[in-house]
């Protein structure tokens, strides 16, 4: 008799959380590390002040990126199930506490997958949680935090060369770090923004506009920028 | 009238400055605050097929 051996199906069910979580936290936090740029914008967009949206996008993504390989790792499945279940935690705190004004907003979590936030957001979240307290409680206790911290060092530099190699790339003419959109102040340095220059009263202003409200702009922002006539740009947009 | 849906900005003079001024209708492509292109084009498949190219549009 063993005692101290969890039940075959539990040992099983931590193995399915484990992979389970890992791809979802992989996918996450590798988006983040491999485009921190856009990650930041979407981070703003669900309240993150502007100015720690870019911090706070790397560091998740390396946070991130180490709980989806220890929770899949069986030796350091508890820490990462610890780091998945805080993560996912802070997650849901800070999307209660905005929860007014983000309802029906995309969550951004993943890349991918459009999450709005409402109850089925939460729901998802605590059901994730779930996983990650069966990941951590049906493992085996965790070992060798030599090789946890180079994991987690290997992540963090990767980030870093990630970072580096995305501000190389950056050339072109330099926007302005915000604009004022429909009263708002409105950051440009962030994912991707196409400035529309237009006349209300240009037929082919009005022709270019209904053809592109076909187009599918995704993550894509658009601002219309009046050149003339501003008190008739609301008229040309309807 | 075009249905396009944009926020709307009046800094354009601010813009101008930055980026020049072509005509209009036109447009810039910001990718992380940095031009990618300056559009001028509205005709046949453009600007669809810059946009599409520098991922702008699906």
């Amino acid at each position: 008799m063993r005692p101290l051996e969890p039940a075959v199906w539990k040992t099983a069910f931590a193995w399915v959380a484990g992979v389970a979580l890992s791809v979802l936290f992989l996918a996450s936090g590798l988006w983040k590390i491999t485009d921190p740029q856009s990650a930041a914008m979407r981070m703003s967009q669900a309240l993150v002040p502007e100015s720690w949206s870019l911090f706070a996008a790397v560091a998740f993504g390396v946070v991130e990126t180490v709980s989806g390989v220890f929770v899949l790792v069986p030796r350091f499945r508890r820490w990462g199930a610890i780091l998945t279940g805080l993560l996912l935690l802070a997650f849901l705190g800070w999307f209660a506490i905005h929860y007014a004004a983000l309802r029906g907003a995309d969550c951004s979590c993943f890349p991918w997958v459009k999450r709005a936030v409402g109850p089925g957001f939460f729901i998802g979240d605590g059901l994730m949680l779930l996983l990650a307290a069966a990941a951590g409680l049906w493992s085996k206790p965790p070992g060798s935090p030599r090789t946890a911290a180079l994991i987690f060092a290997a992540v963090a530099v990767f980030a870093g060369v990630s970072y580096g190699v995305d501000m190389a790339h950056r050339t072109g003419t330099l926007a302005p770090a915000a604009i004022t959109v429909d009263g708002q102040r409105y950051p440009l340095r962030h994912g991707r923004t196409f400035l529309f220059f237009f006349n209300p009263e240009c037929r082919h202003c009005i022709d270019a506009a209904k053809s592109m409200s076909q187009f599918d702009w995704g993550d894509t922002r658009v601002v219309a920028i009046p050149v003339e006539e501003p008190q008739y740009s609301a008229q040309f947009l309807q | 009238m075009t249905g396009l849906k944009a926020g709307v900005s009046e800094d354009f003079a601010e813009l101008k400055q930055v980026f020049g001024f072509s005509g209009y209708p036109s447009g810039v492509a910001l990718f992380n605050g940095r031009q990618r292109a300056l559009l001028t084009q509205f005709e046949g498949s453009e600007p669809a097929a810059t946009l599409k190219q520098l991922g702008f549009i699906y």
